[in-house]
């Protein structure tokens, strides 16, 4: 059997999660099993839960204040049971229901994409981009014409185009 | 190409090998059922003839035959297919070499059509549109691409910087294509929509042209200065000199094939090299391996096999 996981290496490692009641097995090699329980481990101590499911608030809450690195993931996914920290395109979902975890963020990640597409570049910015490629342009064909005066000079103009646009904060 | 999973099944790869197993299930009782001319390949039983020649075209991943659950389903060379469980539930294809996108697309939607099961809805959401596996590919589920040979950008290392004009304005990306050991001999790019989030088939197709056009027209500019307006012109040489070796090569493998078509393509582009754009993106079927394979050939004898071919093609000696 196959990891459930990376897809990759054997499966030798049995989860058991239960949600709502429902029992889900998932069947995983070594490291995706490590790296779950390590998602998992982050989910019990955030929540005052010992390794092994017991609650000592006491104890465990002071361990996680002396802990503070081991925190909750930003969300989770009470469906299938998948942690999520970041929001990127190498994120995975496990199921639908993940994008409910999920859905602020998310829909402000496509909106902020859709509206950068949309509203396109300032004008300003817009004929800055155009005059920035030409000369780069231009540059290249005095370099090919062999016309190295006139392709120093096109640098220069570039260059500080490129300062330009560094002092305004510009990628 | 239309991504689809399955709403009340967990999604690849993170998906349990029995919803895997419905998924192919579900999917391949409806090709059989309504697209019955469609073959169907399962990675146990693929053989290698076959594995070569859906490669070469882009249709499986590599790691198809790790995925015992995955599926493919194409139709006689292979211009509809659908993938099952090779990331997405479903990835629907239509492909052909007219660069009609807006046909493609209706084409992959009727596809689609014919495919839906009514009892088991696809996975959808009013506000994110149609799920994927990875979130920022929500909408739409479209993805339109066009493939594009572009020589000079590549030589004068200017793909980078375009591809941020294309995000920016088009949201679009452009990717190397046959990349050989970390280089693209072939000066080949796929140049697509990065999302589908909120976005019309028609809005996608319209600036995925409207991205080519853009991308064209600065590939002939460059052309036109490096082969007409240059004093010295090493580009033209290195055009002549492609076409020479494949006229008279005896042996080619596929990234000297590829590295060499690239130049004699941009020399017939440039009016240099005497063939017709039709001749040489032709040609470009001679690059890969399964042709020579289906003949009889094995590994070894392929690049004499190409060589022959080549040779034959441009009527060398």
């Amino acid at each position: 059997m196959i990891c459930e996981v990376c897809r990759q290496k054997t499966a030798n490692v049995i989860f058991k999660t239960v949600t709502e009641g429902q029992v889900a097995t998932r069947a995983m090699c070594m490291d995706c099993a490590q790296n779950l329980q390590q998602d998992m481990h982050r989910v019990f101590l955030a929540l005052g839960l010992g390794i092994e499911g017991q609650a000592r608030p006491e104890a465990r809450q002071a361990e996680a204040a002396e802990k503070p690195q081991a925190t909750m993931p930003s969300y989770l996914c009470t469906h299938c049971g998948r942690p999520f920290d970041a929001l990127d395109e190498q994120t995975m979902a496990g199921c639908a229901h993940c994008y409910e975890a999920m859905e602020k963020e998310l829909m402000g990640v496509l909106e902020a994409e859709r509206g950068s597409e949309e509203a396109g570049e300032t004008e300003a910015a817009r004929t800055k981009s155009d005059q920035h490629t030409e000369l780069k342009y231009q540059l290249l064909e005095a370099v090919m014409k062999e016309d190295f005066e006139a392709a120093a000079l096109l640098r220069d103009r570039i260059s500080a185009l490129n300062n330009a646009g560094a002092a305004e904060g510009q990628p | 190409m239309l991504r689809r999973n399955y709403q009340d099944l967990t999604f690849c790869p993170q998906d349990k090998e029995a919803d895997l197993l419905e998924s192919r299930r579900r999917t391949l009782s409806a090709v059989k059922a309504k697209a019955p001319d469609l073959r169907i390949y399962y990675p146990t039983t693929l053989s290698a003839l076959d594995r070569a020649r859906l490669m070469e075209k882009g249709l499986l991943p590599v790691s198809f035959d790790k995925l015992t659950a995955a599926a493919l389903a194409a139709d006689e060379g292979e211009k509809r297919s659908l993938a099952v469980n090779t990331g997405e539930h479903l990835l629907i294809k239509t492909r052909d070499q007219t660069g009609r996108l807006q046909e493609l697309a209706e084409g992959v939607r009727a596809l689609e059509d014919d495919l839906i099961l009514p009892e088991h809805p696809y996975a959808y959401d009013e506000r994110f549109g149609f799920l994927s596996f990875s979130p920022v590919l929500a909408g739409s589920g479209l993805y339109v691409s066009l493939v594009m040979h572009l020589p000079m950008l590549n030589f004068l290392k200017q793909i980078r910087a375009l591809s941020q004009t294309l995000k920016q304005r088009y949201y679009c990306d452009l990717k190397p294509l046959g990349y050989v050991e970390g280089r693209n001999p072939g000066s080949l790019y796929r140049l697509g929509n990065a999302a589908s989030f909120n976005r019309e088939d028609e809005g996608i197709v319209r600036q995925v042209m409207e991205a080519a056009a853009l991308i064209s027209d600065k590939e002939a500019v460059l052309r036109d200065k490096a082969f007409h307006q240059a004093r010295i012109t090493p580009l033209a040489d290195r055009a002549w000199r492609a076409y020479g070796v494949l006229r008279y090569a005896r042996r080619l493998t596929p990234e000297d094939y590829l590295s060499l078509w690239s130049r004699m393509r941009l020399g017939a582009l440039a009016g240099i090299v005497p063939l017709s754009l039709a001749k040489t993106n032709q040609m470009l079927e001679l690059g890969g391996d399964s042709r020579y394979l289906t003949e009889g050939a094995d590994r070894k004898t392929c690049p004499f096999r190409r060589a022959d071919e080549v040779r034959q093609a441009l009527s060398g000696g």
